[in-house]
């Protein structure tokens, strides 16, 4: 947890948190109570030891019966097993609740992320994201299957305890009680003091932590202005504290169990003394003053461990409150939902005056107009930060324009349904994506409609088929994260065999500039012929062979269009487009 | 201390470092133990003689026999009085119990918190002393977890294992000798349970780690699972593959809640198994001493302080199996922060160091220089031989990965040359002492790192002692000084994660300032520069031309602009040196430097269009 989210937490208890989290609830709502009767139950039949007791005592030891003391234990076995049962059925279902909670609030998650817009995870880093899936929903559930049942399980015996005393004895039961307060008072101030210690533990462990972080990823600058001595004593520091901060809810934990304690002995003398007397005035029998000392011994446990689920119930508010923030993020629009398919577009694109920026205040592109008849094939070209990779971008809504409007086959992108769009449009990119799977799974990715014969017609178009079947297990070669077994031209004929085998009607294609050797690189220039063939294809171009195989170039600079037309109409122009010819093709031609 | 650090290489070693420096704290720590649980069984054994006491006054079918000394004792009071006593030494002996269990705690627990405190100090400033080329070697997250989890396994098992393992022997045997004192028939029927208890959560001990570290691969997979859709969330949203990774992610989902549930009904068999059988002690108590209050051989009085005892044996007796446990991961973790310690740093002084050597001019040799990394076969600098007099300047430039940066951190000795092959005023880099070679080199690394500091702090962060004049100048040849009014707090502005975000530029400048404040004889400038933008980049290579006079400058950029006017530009080309020479001769030469020095020529004028 880093610093700043540390310092967030610190609110308890919040009811409009709380009323959205028992909405997760609501599905499981016959267990749940289920679960509340069990732990009734079961409370119940922890009450009944000291009663058992108290009846052995005074109706069968006292007067020697013996077969009375064997019915007694018979009942208590009896009760054992049941509570044996009654213990595991509980834990079973509440762990199960949680579990399946836990796992609904993943899935919701995991669901909405998918539908976010992509500027959302230019805001937001991955791991942070990554820990609101993970961390924050398994923290949600240690509340939710331990804290909540348990504290209701604890307060059934506490009020079970009471009870029972009362209908023994009410006097004695209510001298008993006296300390009653006492007790809430010590454990409340202890939990205010473990809770702003544990704070402090918790803030202070996260400033080593990343002091520490920062000195082992800036080793270099310290050792090189050999800050090691300095740097140690601020560590020191840090570490110092920490041990303080630490040092001091030893000292809580060390002060409050015995003093709990000492309360327990302030009621056990109670006991002694008035029950003794009663006693021996004959109004209370011996049974009962066991069963009193029995039930008080039983009373302090779960007050004890009261104030640890409240800061287990704390952590999770602040869980759910970051996980509910995600899960409030508005989701891209869809587009219109129920539309038949479109029928099989012509595949004609065209920009009107369309700008965009990732900041209200930047515009990258600027007023762009355009249009890419059906089949032909596009260049874009221009320098780093000309724009090129947002222009592609907006054609299938990865994001969407600041002000204009793209048409794909004269409608207006925005209302076409989103999938759709995206399904005919395909796009290869520069960096390409190798997932955690086989090869056939990366060709296909997740779609199974996609039959093996289809994935193998692709892999030989874009000649990815020959090295795909010289890896260990062709096409069924486990592909490790970020496809580091491959090389990257190797993954970039991957990523072509990709987007050849869901036929787009339209394809974008962002050239890698990496430089492969000279095979492969006649295989990429095939590839990408193959791929261009019969459809509409936009191509941010780094191949002069790419550039020689359209029909006309587009031009960005600083994120207008500056130039459009033929390869030679632009070199004759003497322009921007042949000052960056020279620039990124000349010395590969050369 | 880190000259004792080196010495920690093994577990015994450890223990002598850590545990036995404090060997009278824990001595003290162990006396209190014995101490708390002398107490500890007291209290049952008054509500004994109180409860008999009872017995005797009623009479009847269980006539008691009281010791004498209880009789006289009795006699001395009235009624009233002696239940009043009875519960007044109840009170007293939770609160001397309550006392020796806080300073048992106290001492003990605080003394773990110190020895973690002591580790987590010298695993520190061990890391300081490790060379570059380990840090390549190991993720920064693992090294974290070293001083994170892994400490915190050491504590655990330093302080409440070493607690808990000292209470549950001393409680039992107290216990115990109670117990036999009582009826030794009633302790050993009662007390059968008690092993299989032991054994058994041993056991599920084992069994739940073993379907925990299950989860914990699951839980991974989740991970990494969104951890690969979030980076590809481009690629899933252009094939529209979202509702695919759902089903993906479904699946991950489920398994993990089915391993839960797996330990869960571990968990739970566990428990029902140990409260069954606490249960079963309680009852063979009840009914076994029962049947002996019958006969006469104990009394109720004995009966309660029997099944006190029992209850109070319960939990150090589960908790048994949690505590070899934590020994156990304890140790492994202990391993793990001890296979940091050992490793060396070879890059030090030593024997070969000429003590002699204080302070250094400046000129700078490089003869015959091969190098590669270690681990690899391949050299990223070859025969590289190159001389820069004092107050030179040398400019590097030359293709990602052409060996410029590599070139110049052999200078601190980041890395090590070859013996013989890196000179500086004659002296080989090796016979110069670490400390007067770091203190000569001004370096900018090409990333700039800064810490979550002020931003006076990152500046004097080589030269605290450096007079404010020095701080003034060396803000003003860096150009920070300009963007001072954007600084909230002035120089003692924050920066990092909890600060003030800076600019790649201002980072840059703020690492300019923070070389030259150091007043080094050698400046080495690695693309320093690179995100500054060209009209203060002007000024500071204005401002720097001062700084560089009498000084050694080396220049690793890609701009010729930043280059032309050097005493001497190499051109690096896969480790060798291709073209050397002046601005105009490389010009004049029409080779590599020709060639780039024409593309930016180009960018440059397709930047101004």
């Amino acid at each position: 947890m880093s610093i700043h989210e540390e310092e967030t937490l610190g609110k308890a208890y919040d009811s409009r948190l709380m009323r959205r989290l028992m909405g997760f609830l609501r599905p499981y709502r016959w267990s749940v109570l289920l679960a509340v009767a069990v732990l009734i139950a079961g409370s119940l039949i922890e009450l009944a030891g000291p009663y058992l007791t108290r009846i052995a005592i005074d109706n069968h030891i006292r007067i020697g019966d013996v077969a009375g003391l064997q019915h007694i234990a018979l009942l208590y076995f009896l009760l054992l097993v049941g509570q044996a049962i009654i213990t595991y059925t509980t834990t079973w279902l509440t762990q199960r609740i949680g579990q399946r909670i836990m796992y609904d609030m993943r899935m919701s998650l995991f669901s909405h992320l998918q539908k976010l817009p992509l500027s959302y995870f230019d805001r937001n880093p991955v791991g942070r994201l990554i820990t609101r899936v993970t961390n924050d929903v398994e923290t949600l559930n240690n509340m939710l299957s331990s804290g909540v049942v348990t504290i209701f399980g604890d307060l059934f015996v506490l009020i079970g305890i009471i009870v029972a005393m009362m209908l023994f004895h009410w006097r004695l039961a209510s001298l008993t009680l006296l300390v009653l307060p006492l007790i809430l008072y010590t454990s409340f101030l202890f939990r205010t003091h473990i809770r702003d210690s544990f704070r402090q533990v918790r803030l202070r462990i996260a400033r080593i932590n990343s002091y520490l972080q920062e000195n082992i990823t800036a080793i270099t600058t310290v050792q090189l202005f050999s800050r090691e001595a300095k740097n140690s004593a601020r560590f020191d520091e840090l570490n110092r504290d920490h041990l303080q901060a630490y040092l001091k809810t030893i000292f809580y934990y060390a002060v409050f169990y015995p003093v709990i304690e000492l309360i327990m002995a302030v009621s056990i003398g109670l006991i002694l003394w008035y029950g003794g007397l009663q006693v021996i005035d004959q109004t209370l029998t011996l049974g009962v003053l066991v069963a009193f000392l029995q039930y008080v011994q039983r009373f302090f446990m779960p007050i004890r461990d009261l104030s640890e689920k409240f800061n287990l119930l704390q952590s999770a508010m602040a869980a759910s409150e970051r996980i509910f923030g995600v899960l409030d993020t508005p989701i891209q629009d869809m587009g219109p939902v129920g539309l038949a398919p479109m029928p099989p577009a012509r595949g004609e694109i065209q920009f009107q005056r369309v700008s965009f920026g990732y900041h209200q205040d930047h515009l990258v592109l600027k007023d762009v107009n355009f249009t890419i008849k059906p089949g032909e094939k596009v260049a874009v070209v221009g320098a780093t930060g000309a724009g090129k990779t947002s222009l592609i971008n907006l054609i299938n809504r990865l994001y969407e324009p600041t002000a204009g409007t793209v048409f794909l086959d004269g409608v207006n992108t925005l209302h076409l349904p989103l999938d759709d769009l995206r399904r005919r449009i395909r796009m290869v990119l520069q960096e390409v994506f190798i997932f955690s799977g086989t090869v056939e799974y990366n060709i296909r990715l997740g779609d199974q409609n996609i039959p093996m014969d289809r994935v193998l017609y692709a892999a030989q178009e874009v000649h990815a088929h020959d090295f795909i079947v010289k890896l260990p297990d062709g096409y069924q070669t486990e592909l490790s994260e970020r496809g580091s077994n491959l090389s990257v031209g190797q993954k970039q004929l991957l990523s072509f065999a990709r987007a050849l085998c869901f036929d787009p009607e339209i394809l974008i294609l962002d050239e890698a500039t990496s430089s492969v050797d000279t095979e492969t690189e006649g295989y990429i220039r095939d590839a990408i012929q193959v791929l261009m063939k019969g459809r509409t294809s936009i191509i941010i171009a780094h191949r002069l062979s790419t550039i020689q195989d359209v029909d006309w170039i587009l031009v960005l600079h600083k994120g207008e269009i500056r130039e459009m037309g033929t390869h030679a109409e632009l070199l004759g122009r003497k322009g921007i487009y042949h000052r960056l010819y020279q620039l990124q093709y000349d010395l590969e031609g050369a | 201390m880190p000259s004792s650090v080196a010495e920690i290489l093994t577990f015994r070693q450890f223990i002598l470092a850590y545990f036995l420096r404090y060997k009278n704290r824990w001595l003290l720590g162990f006396l209190f133990v014995l101490l708390t649980n002398v107490w500890q069984v007291g209290t049952p054994w008054v509500l004994r003689y109180a409860v008999e006491y009872l017995e005797y006054q009623l009479g009847g079918l269980s006539s008691v026999r009281l010791p004498s000394w209880l009789l006289r004792w009795a006699s001395m009071f009235s009624l009233q009085h002696f239940l009043m006593l009875a519960a007044l030494i109840s009170v007293v002996v939770a609160a001397v119990h309550g006392l020796f269990r806080y300073l048992m705690r106290n001492i003990l627990i605080g003394l773990s918190r110190e020895i973690e405190y002591r580790i987590r100090n010298d695993y520190f400033n061990h890391l300081q002393t490790l060379p570059a080329f380990f840090y390549q070697q190991h993720k920064t997250g693992d090294l974290m977890a070293r001083a994170t989890n892994d400490l915190e396994a050491v504590r655990a098992m330093m302080g409440p294992g070493v607690m808990y393992m000292m209470n549950t022997i001393t409680l039992s045997l107290f216990s115990l000798t109670m117990m036999v004192t009582l009826s030794p028939r009633v302790t050993v029927w009662s007390l059968l349970p008690m092993p299989v208890v032991a054994v058994i959560v041993r056991r599920q001990v084992k069994k739940i780690n073993g379907l925990f570290k299950n989860i914990q691969a699951q839980y991974s997979s989740i991970t990494a699972k969104v951890q690969e859709n979030l980076s590809g969330i481009r690629v899933l949203k252009s094939y529209v593959q979202e509702p695919h990774e759902i089903v993906d992610f479904k699946q991950l989902n489920r398994e993990y809640i089915r391993r839960n549930m797996k330990l869960v009904r571990v968990r739970a068999s566990l428990w029902s198994t140990i409260d069954f059988l606490l249960g079963l002690t309680i009852l063979t108590c009840l009914y076994l001493s029962g049947r002996e209050v019958m006969q006469g051989r104990l009394t109720i009085g004995g009966m309660v302080a029997f099944m006190a005892y029992l209850s109070m044996l319960a939990w150090p007796i589960i908790s048994l199996g949690w505590v070899l446990n934590m020994w156990q991961e304890g140790m492994a973790s202990c391993e793990r922060i001890l296979s940091v310690m050992r490793e060396k740093n070879d890059i030090d002084d030593n024997e070969m160091t000429d003590w002699s050597i204080t302070s250094l001019k400046g000129q700078v040799e490089f003869d015959h220089l091969t190098f590669q990394y270690p681990g690899t076969t391949a050299p990223v600098l070859n025969d590289i031989t190159l001389t820069i007099p004092q107050g030179m300047t040398l400019a590097i430039v030359g293709h990602t990965g052409a060996g410029k940066t590599t070139l110049a951190a052999l200078l601190p000795r980041l890395y090590d040359a070859p013996p013989g092959s890196c000179r500086i005023d004659g002296h080989d880099l090796r016979r110069i002492p670490l400390q007067v070679l770091r203190r000569h080199i001004g370096f900018v690394t090409q990333e700039t790192m800064l810490f979550s500091d002020t931003l006076a702090e990152n500046i004097t962060f080589g030269a605290d002692q450096a007079p404010e004049s020095a701080f003034q100048d060396a803000v003003r040849i860096s150009q920070v000084y300009k963007d001072l009014d954007q600084f909230p707090d002035g120089w003692n502005t924050l920066v990092g994660e909890r600060g003030l975000t800076l600019s790649g530029g201002q980072k840059q400048r703020v690492a300019i300032s923070r070389a030259i404040l150091r007043d080094p004889r050698i400046l080495i400038l690695d693309d320093a520069l690179s995100a500054v933008d060209t009209y203060t980049e002007e000024a500071i290579w204005k401002e720097l031309e001062q700084v560089r006079k009498g000084r050694t400058t080396i220049l690793i950029s890609h701009r010729i602009s930043t280059v032309h006017d050097a005493d001497l530009i190499i051109v690096l080309e896969s480790g060798r040196i291709v073209e050397q020479g002046r601005h105009e001769q490389l010009l004049a030469a029409q080779g590599a430097y020709y060639q780039l020095y024409k593309r930016q020529l180009l960018e440059q004028s397709l930047e101004e269009i």
